[in-house]
């Protein structure tokens, strides 16, 4: 093999070799890369903003059956003062006799 | 094998390895990568089921305090219909005390022989308002009568001259001063406004 052949094949492999470890360079960006992103989705899980938007929904859910409670036995309390009210005269004759000694 | 071949068979081998270190580190990253997701997706779970949890605790105490208030509401409801009941009571006692009719004559007298009956003494006083003197002296003596009869004993009532600030009925008292029974209007309307409650709220709700 002449000498310009073998200086050509040590170019060449010097050109590949260089080729190589700027793919390492590479590869390690890539791997430096997805960890930074690792890094990345999982802060943004930890980040209790993650949570704010159920917990809000949640608490309007819960807000809405208090009021829903609240609201029945409202009517529950109406609804004794009306039908109490249209039947007290009844109470009030029952009262009065027993107050006077009249046996019921 | 000629120089050509051989450059070619490096660059073919080059190429094969630059590949192979691509890859692997996508291979890595995408490991990487969905590792975290994985893990992210747990940390939200358990956030969520974390907060989920304490919605739930907020939730139950919110409910029981609601209902408690609730409650009280259903209950300030009837007591305000016992009031009610009470004073229309008092209101008509009153305009039956003053109307003096045949009914509060009689109830006078019901309510001066119970309060001698009850009395352990037999030696006793009765008060009444001044408006009903006139008419409570006109049947003591048969209260007299009525009471010796069902004690068994010489029974001796004797209407006092002070009045007492009363709607109506009767306070009778020992002549010694121990024993007392008061069995005027507004003492049995108190009485009876506690001990009734119960049937006058079925009276007035029918068992609501």
């Amino acid at each position: 093999m002449s000498v310009e052949a073998v200086r050509r094949l040590v170019a060449v492999e010097k050109e590949w070799r260089g080729r190589i470890e700027e793919a390492r360079r590479k590869a390690e960006r890539i791997v430096e890369d997805a960890k930074a992103e690792a890094q990345r989705i999982l802060e943004e899980a930890e980040n209790p903003e993650s949570v704010e938007r159920f917990i809000e929904e949640e608490r309007v859910r819960v807000d809405s059956r208090i009021g829903e409670v609240r609201r029945k036995f409202e009517e529950e309390a109406e609804r004794i003062r009306k039908i109490g009210l249209a039947r007290i005269e009844l109470a009030v004759d029952f009262l009065v006799k027993r107050v006077l000694g009249v046996e019921v | 094998m000629s120089l050509d071949a051989v450059v070619s068979q490096i660059e073919v081998l080059a190429k094969e390895e630059i590949n192979s270190i691509l890859e692997e580190a996508k291979a890595k990253a995408a490991e990487i990568i969905g590792e975290a997701r994985r893990k992210a997706e747990e940390i939200r779970k358990r956030k969520l089921e974390e907060a989920r949890a304490r919605i739930r605790r907020e939730e139950a105490v919110k409910l029981a305090e609601a209902r408690m208030e609730g409650r009280r509401k259903l209950m300030e409801a009837k007591f305000s219909l016992l009031k009610a009941c009470t004073e229309e009571a008092e209101r008509k006692l009153r305009r039956l005390a003053e109307a003096k009719e045949a009914d509060y004559r009689e109830a006078l007298f019901r309510l001066t022989l119970e309060a001698v009956s009850n009395m352990s003494s037999s030696d006793l006083k009765v008060y009444c308002n001044r408006r009903d003197r006139q008419l409570l002296s006109e049947i003591v003596r048969k209260v007299e009568g009525e009471a010796s009869r069902l004690k068994k004993t010489r029974v001796k009532v004797k209407l006092e001259e002070e009045p007492l600030d009363c709607m109506g009925g009767v306070v009778v008292q020992s002549a010694d001063g121990r024993e007392v029974y008061n069995n005027s209007f507004e003492a049995r309307l108190k009485r009876f406004e506690e001990e009734l409650r119960a049937e006058l709220l079925e009276i007035m709700l029918g068992g609501e």
